[in-house]
């Protein structure tokens, strides 16, 4: 309380200009300590420039100093005045007065010897100095110490990062076994992997492609995309080093059909990865509970999905109508129900009276589904699938083993594949690795990389992940055997349908797509919503230069 | 003082003026990133998307689900500040529980969403089903996927409310409340009629911010419905990204934006103007 009092007179008559108007005065405070002085005149210094214009009376102060040094007034020890106590030793004393205030209160803290007070020192030009200006430099000192140490590491991992051969690729558990065998195909060859769900992976390969980054080196694509990015000049012919390389690494093993959907146009433009076929995967334990059979139409598949259905425990059928999942799920209907997505011509024949049929049969099934499928892609699917969810639904080849994996699933053995019904023609799709144009690497050297990878001991070691693209793995009895699913994915192969090869496929299908979960979810009646899905597609292939 | 402002204005440049620029520019072209020249075609994509429904449906989308989330929040925020008020005990630790789902990185959130969302395997639905309730279809059906989204935004957003209207709070002159309990008003009047006029400053101001952030809902959406089912939960900055990242066409997109751009300020300029007005009237 009495130190209060007392730093209240002492910033009081500093303040409010006492020393400005009578510079010579001088004021002692008495058995007050002293040891609050140097914490005063921090406070002072440190507020100066926040409150010096309430103070207008220490004009002169203002005028002749450096804020940031507070040379307000001074308050200083001067034991002289103190009082003598009762035996005979002086108390504390302090004078005020006015100039340099902060100089002196560094001498009344080493007067004190107090720690808290050492900050303050006296160096004897006047205050000039405070011990602000030391505490930024040491802060600054440490930035800059710290920005040193860390510069050689972020430059060796940018200049790492710049050095390794960038992949983008889509996800699944066989991408997932070729991205790491990429990792140790050649001798002293980084890979960087990146892998993610298709639709984030197409859209930052377009990115980079279309900026023609040579960030980009290798990257996953499909038969849509490959379509696409070739007809837009972003992918290396592969038909030289192809040609060069062929008896290296037994090109000529790899089945034509493959081969054939990772070229367009004439030329190759991918490493044949797989062929990737949708197959109907049914529970035969409960097939077989309830008598049924394998759909050999869509109305089967359908009365098959109701006599299965007991939500919310588990539902008649599974299907995902997110994103591109949705042109997938509805190839083989779209096909066998209705006339296929377009004529020769590329005009739209999806909304004719055969594609809306097709539409209304996937709507009349989707009753029986596991809710949310609009919301869901591949691995969702995967789960409903693997964890007792749905009985039956279209699964990707990629995704059978799965099924057996004890880790993984709830249905070992209980799964069984065949094909689609009324003649399949369901989805059929080529996954390949492709070399971008821009590539920042030597493109020899990536080929090299990818044929690598793909050798055929690798093949045989993901065979159960992928369709493997060369015969000698494809063909082998023993590997048939193995995995219960082969003998499915062959009579599929014979019968698919690849996607429409139109290069704008794509971009196509965001707009059928979205009208058909439109009328799947009852959001517009179907007719309608084809319709308007054939009309905007027609705008954008004109704008594209179809038609002419 | 125009030397200590070149940092920030050069930053600003590079950041927003420049990019500002590009987009107004490239929204009057013909620009197919798949190929083929820029081509200038005037206000082609501007007419084009002013008489596209989809546009109109998604910004009516966008308008429910950031009205209805943005009002949810503001009245439950307010409520949580109001308690957070009255507490005695804890506050501090029930403020940081509360504010956590604002601190999760969004997409970190929404995918955490997601996995209580999903039909069947998700948390909630194997909650509601281990008690033998049957789930709604949070995510596949076109109105259950804008409640689920109204939810999901509240649980995200709501906090900011809360910490925002709980710090006017505690700036409230008690002595106001004091003297109105003195004159024998209840809770409820001391509420409707000290509390929440002292406030309506701060109110109008932090839901104005919420609403023109909220415009530009995008993470959420994308992560959880991807605009779905069809475009029931399509909004028009996921529309945005349809065109530009999905279609391609760069002009379109750039169009939309700048069309998105001149709602956001219009709104902006509606509540300043509204601000004012009652500014002078002193609340």
């Amino acid at each position: 309380m009495l130190v209060h009092l007392m730093q209240n007179q002492a910033a009081s008559l500093i303040l409010e200009g006492v020393f400005e108007a009578f510079p010579k005065l001088k004021i002692v405070l008495i058995e007050g300590g002293f040891a609050w002085a140097p914490s005063l005149g921090w406070r002072l210094d440190a507020r100066w420039a926040k409150i010096r214009d309430e103070v207008p009376q220490a004009k002169q102060s203002r005028a002749n100093c450096a804020p940031s040094s507070g040379l307000l007034g001074r308050v200083e020890p001067d034991h002289r005045f103190a009082p003598r106590n009762d035996r005979g030793i002086r108390r504390s004393a302090l004078l005020v007065r006015g100039r340099a205030m902060t100089a002196q209160l560094g001498q009344a803290a080493d007067s004190c010897k107090s720690s808290r007070e050492k900050p303050f020192h006296n160096n004897g030009n006047g205050g000039k100095e405070t011990v602000m200006p030391h505490a930024i430099g040491r802060r600054h000192l440490f930035a800059t110490a710290a920005v040193g140490l860390a510069a050689p590491a972020i430059l060796r991992r940018a200049h790492a990062a710049d050095a390794a051969v960038q992949l983008i690729s889509h996800r699944y558990p066989g991408l997932e076994y070729y991205a790491d065998k990429l990792k140790s195909a050649l001798p002293n060859v980084a890979v960087d992997t990146r892998l993610m769900q298709a639709p984030d992976a197409i859209q930052l390969q377009r990115l980079a492609l279309s900026s023609g980054s040579s960030q980009l080196d290798i990257l996953w694509a499909n038969s849509i995309t490959l379509a696409s990015y070739a007809k837009s000049g972003w992918l290396e012919p592969l038909d030289d080093l192809w040609a060069k390389h062929k008896d290296e690494f037994n090109l000529g093993d790899y089945n034509q059909g493959s081969v054939a959907g990772c070229s367009y146009d004439g030329h190759i433009y991918g490493m044949p990865l797989t062929t990737n076929t949708m197959l109907y995967a049914y529970r035969s334990d409960l097939y077989d509970e309830k008598g049924l059979q394998p759909a050999k139409t869509w109305e089967d598949y359908i009365a098959n999905a109701k006599a299965l259905n007991s939500p919310p425990r588990r539902y008649g059928v599974v299907l995902a109508l997110k994103s591109d999942m949705v042109n997938n799920e509805m190839q083989s209907v779209m096909n066998t129900v209705g006339d296929g997505w377009f004529d020769k011509d590329w005009r739209p024949t999806f909304n004719d009276e055969r594609g809306v049929k097709a539409v209304e049969t996937i709507k009349r099934l989707a009753q029986y589904c596991v809710p949310g499928f609009t919301a869901v892609h591949n691995d969702e699917h995967t789960v409903d699938m693997s964890q007792d969810i749905a009985a039956q639904g279209q699964q990707w080849a990629t995704r059978c083993a799965t099924m057996d994996n004890p880790e993984k699933s709830r249905v070992v053995g209980k799964i069984k594949w065949t094909v689609m019904p009324d003649g399949g023609k369901q989805v059929m799709i080529s996954d390949t690795y492709c070399i971008s144009r821009f590539a920042g690497k030597d493109k020899d050297m990536l080929f090299r990389l990818l044929a690598s990878a793909l050798r055929e001991e690798n093949q045989r070691g993901g065979a159960a992940l992928m369709t493997p693209p060369r015969n000698a793995v494809l063909n082998d009895p023993a590997l048939q055997a193995k995995y219960r699913w082969y003998p499915a994915v062959s009579q599929c192969l014979a019968i698919g349908k690849p996607l429409p090869a139109l290069a704008e496929f794509s971009e196509a299908s965001e707009i059928i797509n979205k009208r058909i979960v439109q009328a799947v979810v009852g959001q517009m009646e179907t007719k309608a919503a084809l319709d308007a899905a054939a009309t905007e597609v027609q705008a954008m292939l004109a704008q594209r230069g179809y038609y002419k | 003082m125009w030397l200590f402002m070149v940092p920030s204005l050069a930053v600003m440049t590079v950041v927003l003026v420049y990019p500002l620029a590009s987009a107004i520019y490239y929204s009057f072209l013909r620009y197919y990133l798949g190929g083929g020249a820029p081509q200038f075609i005037g206000l082609a994509n501007y007419v084009e998307l002013l008489g596209d429904e989809r546009f109109w449906g998604d910004l009516l989308n966008t308008v429910i689900i950031v009205g209805a989330s943005v009002a949810l929040q503001l009245v439950m925020g307010m409520a949580l500040a109001l308690a957070l008020y009255a507490a005695t005990r804890g506050v501090r630790l029930i403020s940081l529980l509360n504010f956590l789902p604002n601190v999760v990185t969004p997409v970190v959130g929404a995918i955490f969403l997601k996995w209580i969302f999903i039909g069947r395997f998700g948390l909630l639905d194997a909650t509601l089903i281990s008690l033998d309730i049957f789930p709604p279809n949070w995510l596949g059906d076109p109105v259950w996927a804008k409640i689920t989204l109204i939810l999901a935004d509240t649980w995200k957003f709501m906090p900011f409310l809360m910490l925002v209207l709980y710090a006017g709070l505690q700036a409230f002159d008690i002595q106001l409340l004091e003297a109105a309990s003195i004159d024998g008003a209840n809770a409820w009047q001391r509420l409707r009629y000290v509390i929440l006029p002292m406030m309506k400053p701060l109110i109008l101001f932090v839901v104005s911010i919420r609403a023109m952030d909220a415009f530009r809902f995008f993470d959420l959406v994308y992560v959880l419905t991807n605009g779905g089912p069809g475009t029931a939960t399509e909004t028009v900055t996921l529309y945005t990204y349809q065109i530009g990242f999905r279609m391609l066409e760069v002009g379109k997109a750039s169009a939309l934006g700048v069309i998105t751009l001149i709602i956001v300020a219009a709104m902006i300029a509606g509540l300043i103007l509204l601000m004012q007005r009652r500014g002078r009237e002193a609340f």
